[in-house]
């Protein structure tokens, strides 16, 4: 009998293997996806039982970890200057998730990245609760506090407006403002209670507080879209002529443009006349009826292509947030061609688009991806990570830019921001005021950088206030000031 | 052991060659059940410094002096009762039900705080019922001297074994069901479950019976296309296995109880017969069976479905069987450490069916590798046992025994990880509950038993010169070894 039982041996040690292999399958193949499963509740206590990381602001930190008196919820988050710095910290919440880098570096932030496996490991042994690595932003404290305070003080209570600033030389994102904003702290209360009935009023607030408008919401650019269009003339040329800013477009009308096939037209702010149908002039005065001829005369593909080297239509651009995707419509006809041109008809942008749409002229054609993140760390504050500036796009030529620097430095000296005049910086703008539907106010735009010589600073702002004068409503008037102020806190 | 004269040679008289010595294994046994005992405490005091309160359970050193007592006992029982017995078994089994207790006290505050366990938590019981398993260890080593005296009562034992394993499907729901399955007996406060103490008795049923109708079952047979076909008659006691598995499996929820019973009965069927045609229609029977049975009957398809798909409901068992592989995946290699993960998220039945997760989870694949070699060694030291004891009876009774007790470990842990659908039988030694630890120790004290039997040293040859009345292998004269005789065997008798 000792033959068969030494096969029933064998059998059993199958049925130990078994076992053993699936222990394999389930502890460590299948972990990390089992782990990462939406109902699995360990997620949730794990997220609490860890000193998360901090999102540092310079020196200081904008969201941090303090240790509570709870067994379950071993740590609560903190959010300092909360509603400021929300559309780059985002919220941390038990019952709404996450948002911002609190979603995309929570690996990170939570203490699961790899990179700080070994460091986790030895708290393990040493028997000390798991750590987070912490985030160091590129975030200008002073342009923030600038951004926000201007923004928030100028809007009135129905009006939403967003600020995005970046370094034109790296693309290191300086301030990201959105308003009106929220208070992550609320949304990352112990108290279940306070959590529910703050996301209900976010709900029920028809200004959606909760939004990024710098980088998740796309507006009409209006005029600030000169710029582009004014690249693609100044690149490509019309009727085979090579176009300088100087150059006086002939056939351009001052008045009104009557638009092909069509029964509109278009006309200038307040149905002024244009001075004259030189590109430099009909830039500074914000020239519709120019450069919506302009733009018929470029054709679709120039025009196109240009603002999607700009980066329009172009999608998946991450800060590591993902941005939404800035706009030019196509198969155009030849008025919406012109109506597109002026920034109208379907355009749509993102602050940050508008940010970098300044950056390329002010670095020399060149623009650098934007990114929110400079540095990555560990536990215990070694640099783990540092970011390296990439190139996003290259647009224009470096003499297209300079071109185009000059025309805008017109803006400022002779033209629409006269707001962002004397401000000890030479300061290249443009203004944007584009027109919505009826019974609203325009978007009013400022997009600029400072200093003109030596570009510390690119910047995009976007109000839409139904509550000022339609008459005040103006990128210059609305705009300017905020502009004006993230440039101040930067160069001054 | 009387020396029993030799011829002499040549007029002088020699004094006989010395008989080998063999190594009774006793103090390595000490020197293992130490080890245990250490295991055991190190997991407590683990347990309590991870605790809120960061410090030794209040308890530590009385469970601990009583824990070394009681493996005390036991090791003295077999140094006396037992002598040359397998050194490993006991300890193996002393370690897991060390580790199972630690790992319910881990989890009763969580059971006690939302009502799923009795009020004082069940690691008082289950400490208690360590007691008594010990108790009963030491009892069965006393009362049983010679395990073949098992065969004189096996028929009883089928019908007791029968009655306790069919009882709970029965007797009415209100006095069997726990957790949706119908596998216990609920009387006065106590629940038992029947199939535990069922499993030895039917074990030892099939070991006699197999014993005495092997060379009808696998003699008389045709070969059909390689495989030899039992005659039909001879198929009656397979057929009967099987109908009352599938009865267990309809009526009482268990696919594992009724498993196991098959699994078991199949192999010692092919054990004693060596015949593998036996396992083809064994196999072929109950996956058949069960089958249609899972087709028929929802709560055994419920079953089937959470398996295959674990994720697919956030409900019931399939809830369940997610919650299990979460804490798995929770544990990765090295595991939380001990009270330091969430196998409470399982749910209820999380120190029973369970309570293989709170081993994946908070002591890895590590921790899980350690407890399935320890399972297996004391499988192999079974199995071992059968192939050194001498007598057909013991090799069929200590193989049927390590074989039920292998299936039971593969179906429980292989349905909390997913191997299997799950069943319900609980983790041999590990698992709270009474019955199934004072079964399993029985267990051990009946493996001890065989192997004790095996590496007991043949008495002396005889003489040559004995009279012929000492020859045969029934005379009362050679009953000078406690009434045993070893004449049975064919390898003495050819």
């Amino acid at each position: 009998m000792n033959r068969p039982i030494k096969k029933v041996a064998i059998f059993c040690f199958a049925l130990f293997a078994a076992l053993f292999l699936e222990g394999n399958w389930i502890q460590v193949v299948k972990a990390s996806s089992y782990s990462a499963h939406a109902d699995n509740y360990r997620n949730t206590i794990y997220n609490y039982q860890v000193q998360r990381g901090n999102i540092i602001v310079g020196s200081t930190n904008v969201a941090t970890s303090k240790a509570t008196s709870s067994s379950t919820m071993k740590y609560q988050r903190v959010y300092s200057n909360g509603s400021e710095y929300a559309p780059v910290t985002g919220y941390f919440s038990s019952n709404y998730g996450t948002a911002a880098l609190e979603q995309y570096e929570n690996t990170l932030l939570n203490g699961k990245d790899t990179r700080l496996a070994t460091q986790n490991f030895l708290r393990k042994a040493e028997g000390k609760n798991q750590a987070g690595g912490s985030v160091v932003t590129t975030i200008d404290a002073k342009a923030q506090d600038a951004a926000y305070q201007a923004l928030t003080g100028e809007l009135s209570s129905s009006g939403v407006g967003a600020v995005a600033a970046i370094n034109p030389k790296t693309g290191a994102i300086l301030a990201l403002v959105s308003a009106p904003s929220y208070d992550p702290n609320k949304l990352a209360s112990p108290s279940a209670t306070t959590q529910n009935d703050y996301a209900t009023s976010l709900q029920n607030n028809a200004l959606q507080p909760e939004l990024d408008r710098a980088l998740n919401e796309t507006y009409p650019p209006g005029s600030t879209f000169k710029i582009v269009t004014s690249a693609a003339a100044l690149t490509d040329g019309i009727d085979g002529q090579t176009v300088t800013p100087t150059t006086s477009i002939s056939g351009a009308p001052l008045t009104t443009l009557a638009l092909p096939q069509s029964t509109s037209t278009i006309s200038n702010s307040g149905g002024e006349t244009c001075n004259s149908a030189v590109l430099m002039d009909a830039f500074a005065q914000s020239c519709n009826t120019v450069y919506g001829y302009v733009g018929m005369k470029l054709g679709e593909s120039s025009v196109q292509s240009m603002a999607e080297s700009f980066g329009f239509n172009k999608t998946g651009l991450t800060v590591p947030m993902t941005t939404s995707t800035s706009v030019f419509p196509k198969n155009l006809s030849q008025a919406q061609l012109a109506q597109s041109s002026i920034g109208q008809f379907d355009v749509t942008m993102t602050p940050l688009e508008g940010a970098m749409m300044a950056s390329a002229v002010a670095n020399g054609g060149t623009i650098e991806a934007p990114y929110l993140i400079s540095k990555e760390l560990d536990t215990s504050g070694n640099v783990i990570a540092s970011a390296t500036p990439t190139t996003y796009s290259t647009p224009i030529s470096g003499s297209v830019a300079s071109e185009l620097s000059t025309m805008m430095q017109d803006v400022v000296t002779n033209g629409t921001a006269t707001s962002l005049q004397n401000l000890g910086v030479s300061v290249a703008a443009k203004t944007g005021t584009a027109e919505r539907g009826t019974g609203q106010n325009p978007v009013a735009w400022m997009v600029a950088y400072a200093p003109a010589n030596n570009p510390q600073v690119a910047v995009a702002v976007m109000v839409a206030d139904n509550n000022v004068q339609p008459s005040d409503a103006f990128g210059n008037s609305l705009a300017g000031p905020i502009a004006a102020a993230v440039i101040k806190a930067v160069v001054g | 052991m009387s020396m029993a004269a030799s011829p002499s040679v040549g007029g002088a008289v020699s004094p006989p060659p010395a008989e080998p010595e063999i190594p009774k294994r006793r103090n390595a046994e000490a020197v293992l059940l130490a080890g245990a005992w250490t295991v055991g405490m190190f997991a407590y005091a683990n347990v309590g410094l991870a605790s809120s309160a960061a410090k030794l359970p209040a308890n530590y050193w009385t469970v601990g002096v009583l824990f070394a007592a009681v493996l005390l006992v036991a090791h003295l029982a077999v140094r006396w009762l037992a002598p040359y017995a397998d050194p490993l078994l006991l300890p193996l089994a002393a370690m897991i039900n060390g580790l199972g207790l630690v790992l319910i006290s881990r989890l009763d505050p969580y059971n006690i705080a939302n009502k799923l366990a009795p009020k004082a938590g069940a690691a008082g019981q289950q400490a208690i019922f360590t007691v008594l398993g010990v108790a009963v260890l030491v009892a069965v080593l006393f009362f049983l001297r010679d395990h073949k005296i098992l065969q004189r009562y096996a028929y009883i034992s089928a019908l007791a074994g029968l009655i306790l394993i069919a009882l709970p499907a029965v007797l009415p729901a209100s006095m069997s069901e726990v957790n949706g399955a119908r596998s216990w007996i609920k009387f006065a406060g106590l629940s038992i479950q029947p199939a535990e103490f069922g499993k030895l008795l039917m074990v030892s049923f099939f070991a006699a019976y197999l014993h005495t109708k092997r060379d009808t079952l696998a003699l008389a047979s045709r070969k059909v296309l390689g495989v030899y076909i039992p005659r039909g008659r001879d198929m009656g006691p397979l057929v009967v296995c099987w109908a009352f598995a599938m009865l267990v499996l309809i009526r009482e929820t268990d696919l594992g109880v009724s498993l196991m019973f098959f699994g078991a009965f199949v192999i010692m069927l092919y054990l004693a017969t060596e015949r593998a045609s036996w396992l083809i229609f064994g196999v072929v029977m109950f996956i058949g069976g069960a089958a249609l049975v899972a087709m028929t009957f929802s709560h055994v398809q419920a079953r089937f479905d959470s398996w295959l798909n674990p994720f697919g409901s956030v409900t019931g068992n399939s809830r369940q069987t997610a919650q299990s592989l979460y804490a798995f995946a929770n544990g990765g290699l090295f595991g939380t450490g001990l009270n330091q993960g969430y196998p409470t998220l399982v749910g209820f039945a999380n120190n029973a069916d369970y309570i293989m997760d709170t081993v994946g989870e908070e002591l890895g694949l590590i921790g899980l590798a350690a407890l399935l070699i320890s399972y297996a060694l004391f499988v192999a030291r079974g199995l071992k046992t059968a192939l050194l004891v001498r007598d057909p009876f013991g090799k069929l009774f200590a193989s049927g025994l390590a074989v039920t007790f292998a299936l039971q470990v593969f179906i429980t842990a292989g349905g909390v990880m997913r191997v299997i659908p799950l069943t319900g039988l609980p983790m041999p030694f590990l698992a709270a509950g009474g019955s199934a630890l004072l079964a399993n120790w029985i267990l051990v004290a009946l493996l001890l038993r065989i192997s004790d039997a095996a590496r007991r040293p043949l008495p002396p040859a005889l003489p040559l010169t004995a009279p012929p009345s000492l020859l045969d292998p029934r005379s009362p004269g050679r009953t000078d070894d406690g009434g045993r005789y070893y004449g049975q065997d064919k390898a003495v008798r050819t």
